[in-house]
Order: structure tokens, then sequence, then C-alpha cells
């Protein structure tokens, strides 16, 4: 029998009309969300001793592309994303490579940042060279001991190492103004329980470069928390269920993006059917307006924990990232949702509303 | 953007609709979940969207939306693979399918392997359009249909099948 088109055909399901409603409705909403929203998630532990060596000092030169151009389209950054804009971080040459950590934006939750990374090889690159292993580019890397391009598996805060969060992303490509020279942005979700994130300003700590066979060098960003008026925190009241409650139900706003969290708490749910349907309804969630409009789009799952203890009450944490609040409307609320099989839709019979920021 | 078609919306939504069933195909060659594959294919069109300024042709739209694909596919493993959570069996639709047997023994095989015989033989791509898509050289391409063949092969032998594989 003969692998062919035909054959393999019979291996998969039929295209489903979901999966076709699904592109007409990403097509059709194409210009709703402009944030890159790109989903990685790094779980690797490391183990090396780690050495500080960059300084920060001033650092412009040649930089076309920063990060508001890769997170938007030219020109098209919301004023209040620009009021978080940090410039001139760090610079570090290592042999033959320099980098320079030239922008950064953090809203108490998320740091995203931009490092130019520029070599001696006298040519553009194209996106292709910047991708591909065995390129010259990634080669001279190599040759310079520099690891950045392969992804951060850890990040340090004023010395204390993490290892990488979930959705945590990298991007590199090509810097089509300078021979030799891409461009890495970096995203770092920092609002997990397991790091202690200060309230002030303090040092984000990169691994950049191997230095023999365990050391690793470090490239040392100073971030400074910025107050904006678009950064709010909302809460609401703990919602109490015959069978358990909902709690710990939060909302924080930023302008670069929407977290929503919420904890469940069940005593007997393994034959309840009524709480069943409550954690069904509430594996996905989104933020509403009280016409149950959702607003931020679809969300990505930061974190999520279910566990049942000894006495089997059942606890399941969700956290969710979404995109931010062009406005913030004046009633908020969190709601579940459901894919419909056209588009999201929200569940306003179980909205729980939000309180302050 | 050296030589560039640029696309404006249309372009991109018309573009977008001649490559679902190869969208599809791909997402389900890596996901095996309908709900994943829909997320997949929705997150994709986003992001090759927002990144639409990027690609350098319009000739070079088919490559370079299958490897935002198949990075997106790679991200929801990886989540699914560490997400604490588990979902309930009953959430994931069943498929049907003709040939279970060769459905079973691809997905049994790395989606590294697999993908290169999903573009080559379901989706007739060159070798040098597979090695234009994952970026990788076109020797590699060969030796992965090579051992995606091979481990194919021995699978469906054991379930008594004879599969027989031939460069086009």
């Amino acid at each position: 029998m003969n692998l062919n088109t035909d054959n393999l055909l019979t291996a998969f399901p039929q295209m489903p009309k979901s999966f076709e409603n699904k592109i007409d409705y990403s097509l059709s909403n194409l210009n709703r969300n402009r944030n890159i929203n790109i989903k990685r998630k790094f779980v690797v532990v490391f183990a090396s001793m780690v050495l500080i060596i960059f300084s920060i000092i001033g650092v412009s030169e040649g930089l076309k592309l920063g990060l508001l151009d890769f997170l938007f389209n030219k020109n098209e950054a919301p004023e209040n994303v620009v009021e978080l804009l940090q410039s001139d971080l760090a610079y570090a040459k290592i042999n033959d490579v320099e980098l320079t950590a030239s922008e950064c934006l953090y809203d108490g939750a998320t740091i995203k940042f931009v490092i130019n990374i520029n070599t001696k090889i006298n040519e553009m690159l194209t996106d292709v060279d910047v991708n591909d292993y065995d390129s010259s580019f990634n080669k001279e890397l190599r040759d310079n001991n520099i690891i950045l391009q392969g992804g951060l598996d850890w990040f340090s805060i004023n010395d204390t190492d993490y290892s990488m969060t979930n959705l945590s992303t990298q991007e590199i490509i090509a810097d089509n103004n300078k021979n030799g020279s891409a461009i890495a942005y970096f995203e770092i979700y920092t609002n997990d329980t397991n790091i202690n994130i200060p309230e002030d300003s303090f040092s984000l700590g990169i691994p950049v470069a191997q230095k023999g066979k365990t050391d690793t060098m470090k490239m040392i960003l100073p971030i400074k928390v910025i107050n904006n008026s678009q950064i709010k925190e909302l809460k609401a009241d703990d919602v109490y269920l015959e069978y358990g409650k909902i709690s710990n139900v939060y909302a924080r706003l930023s302008p670069l993006k929407t977290y929503l969290g919420i904890k469940m708490e069940f005593y007997s749910c393994a034959e309840n059917e009524d709480c069943q349907d409550t954690i069904n309804a509430w594996s996905e969630f989104a933020l509403v307006d009280k016409e149950g409009k959702i607003l931020g789009g679809k969300g990505d799952v930061v974190s999520s924990g279910d566990n049942v203890d000894d006495k089997g009450t059942r606890r399941i944490m969700l956290e969710y990232q979404y995109e931010p609040l062009e406005t913030y409307p004046d009633e908020l609320y969190i709601a579940p949702v459901e894919y419909n099989g056209i588009e999201l839709e929200s569940n306003m019979d179980r909205e729980i509303k939000l309180i302050g920021g | 953007m050296k030589g560039a078609t640029k696309l404006n919306e249309q372009d991109f939504i018309d573009e977008i609709k001649k490559y679902k069933g190869l969208m599809f195909h791909i997402s389900y060659g890596m996901l095996y979940n309908i709900q994943d594959c829909e997320d997949a294919v929705q997150e994709s069109i986003l992001k090759a969207w927002q990144s639409i300024n990027k690609l350098n042709s319009i000739d070079s739209f088919k490559p370079w939306l299958i490897r935002i694909l198949i990075n997106t596919c790679n991200d929801i493993l990886r989540k699914n693979k560490f997400r604490n959570y588990q979902q309930l069996d009953e959430n994931i639709p069943a498929v049907n399918v003709q040939n279970n047997e060769l459905h079973d023994a691809i997905k049994s095989i790395n989606p590294k392997l697999s993908i290169p015989i999903i573009l080559f033989y379901m989706e007739g791509f060159t070798l040098n359009e597979i090695s234009m898509t994952l970026k990788i050289p076109e020797g590699t391409v060969k030796s992965r249909l090579s051992r995606a063949k091979k481990k194919l092969e021995k699978i469906l032998s054991s379930e008594e099948e004879y599969y027989e594989f031939e460069y086009r």
C-alpha cells in the first residue's frame, strides 16, 4: 500500500465546521487585538554559578526599531503605554558581539524589553539568518559564547534567581537598518506567587553569555516602577454557594495587559451536579461589561491548579491574561465564557461584579 | 521590505482561506485535539496579521504562515504538557477517521517527523518547500522523512499492515 495523499487523508478526520468557523471568526476580527501574543513556556531548571559583570550606561546609538514598533503599528502606541516606556537600560560587549538593552515596559506584572544584538557580520541579516541554527549569525553568537538567542530559561530579580515563568515569550527578528544586527524581544511575567517582586525599582538580570563551563554572565537591567493612572486593581466579594465558594476574584488592568484570577473551593463536589456545572462554567472566564460584552479577547492561561485535600475539599485556582482594554467601562464584571461554535459568549447568570480601582 | 508585494487586509483574508485544509492537517497532525487546533489556528492568524509587515514577499506567504502555525502548535503542546489541571476526557470530542491504524501510527511519532510526512506526502510540498517552511536544510528534511517512514513502517508492520513509501 502506497503512502500518498489519498491514504493519508483516511488517517485524518474531515475538517470540522467549527474549525472553519474559527478561521472565519478570526478573519472577521483581525483588527481587534494589536499586541503580539506569543505563548511560550520555559521550565528548564538551571544550576549554574552566576557572574554579574555588566554596568548600566546610556546607549541609544543606531537603534531604529524599538519596543513600541514591535508591539504596535507605527505611531499607534497608546499614550498610556508610551508613559511606561523606559530607555537606555544596559550595554555589554562580549568579544565581537554588542548587546544593548535599549527599551522596556513594565506594568507591575509583566516586563517587556528589547535587546539589540550587533555582530561583526558585514551584511544585512534576514529572518532566516536569525532563526537558522547553522547561519553565520548564529555561529558568530556561539563562537562568542552568547546564549541569549537560545531563549531565557531563568532570570533574576535583585540577585534572586527564578525559573522562567509561564507565558514568558521571546522572538528574534533581523534588524533591517544595520548590518549584522538582530533585535530580540522578550516578555517575562513576574506576577507569580513564587516571585518576590519589589514594589519599587529593582534590577532584572538575564543570562546572556556563557563563561567557562558552568558560569553564566548576566546583563542587568534597572527596572523602574512608573505610576500610571491606567493601572488598576479590582477585587470582588466572595461568592458563597451551597457546596463551596468562589473567592480571591481579582482583575488587574494595565495598558499592557489585563490579568484575571479566581479561586474556587468546593466541599462536596464529586456527586453534586451543580458543583460540576460551576467548575465547568468557570473553566474559562473573561472581563465583561454590564451587558456581558467580552473585553480583551480570548484569554491565555497563566497558571492553574486543581487539587483535593484530605478532607475532600477541592480547590481550583485559575489565572488568565488578556489583551489590554483601550477604555475602562464604569462597571466591570468577571463572567464565565464559552465558545458557542461561532464566537465566545459570556454567561451573565454567573457574573461577579468587580469593585475598587 | 525587499521586493515586497504588500498584502492588504482582503489579500490576507484570501490567502488564509486558500490554506484552510492545510492548516487543519498541520495543526491536527501536531495536536490531535480539535479544540486545540481551533485555538492554534486562531492565534496563528492573529500573529500572522500582526506581523504581516515582516513578510518579505507574497510568494513566501504559505511557508511563513505554516511556520507560524507550527510554532503556535508547539507552544500549545508545551502549555498542555505543563498545565497543572486535568482536562476531562469527555470535553475532548472523539474524531472519526477511516484508517485508525495509520492515524494512531502518525500520532505516535514525534511531530518533528510527522510534519514532513504530512507536508510531503499529503500536501505535496517539495523538499525545498519543506526546507523553507521548517527552516531546516533539505538534507535534514530527507533524513526526517526517512526516519519517519521507517518508524511508521515499523509501527504498521506490527499491525500486520505494510506500507510502501516512495519519494515522488
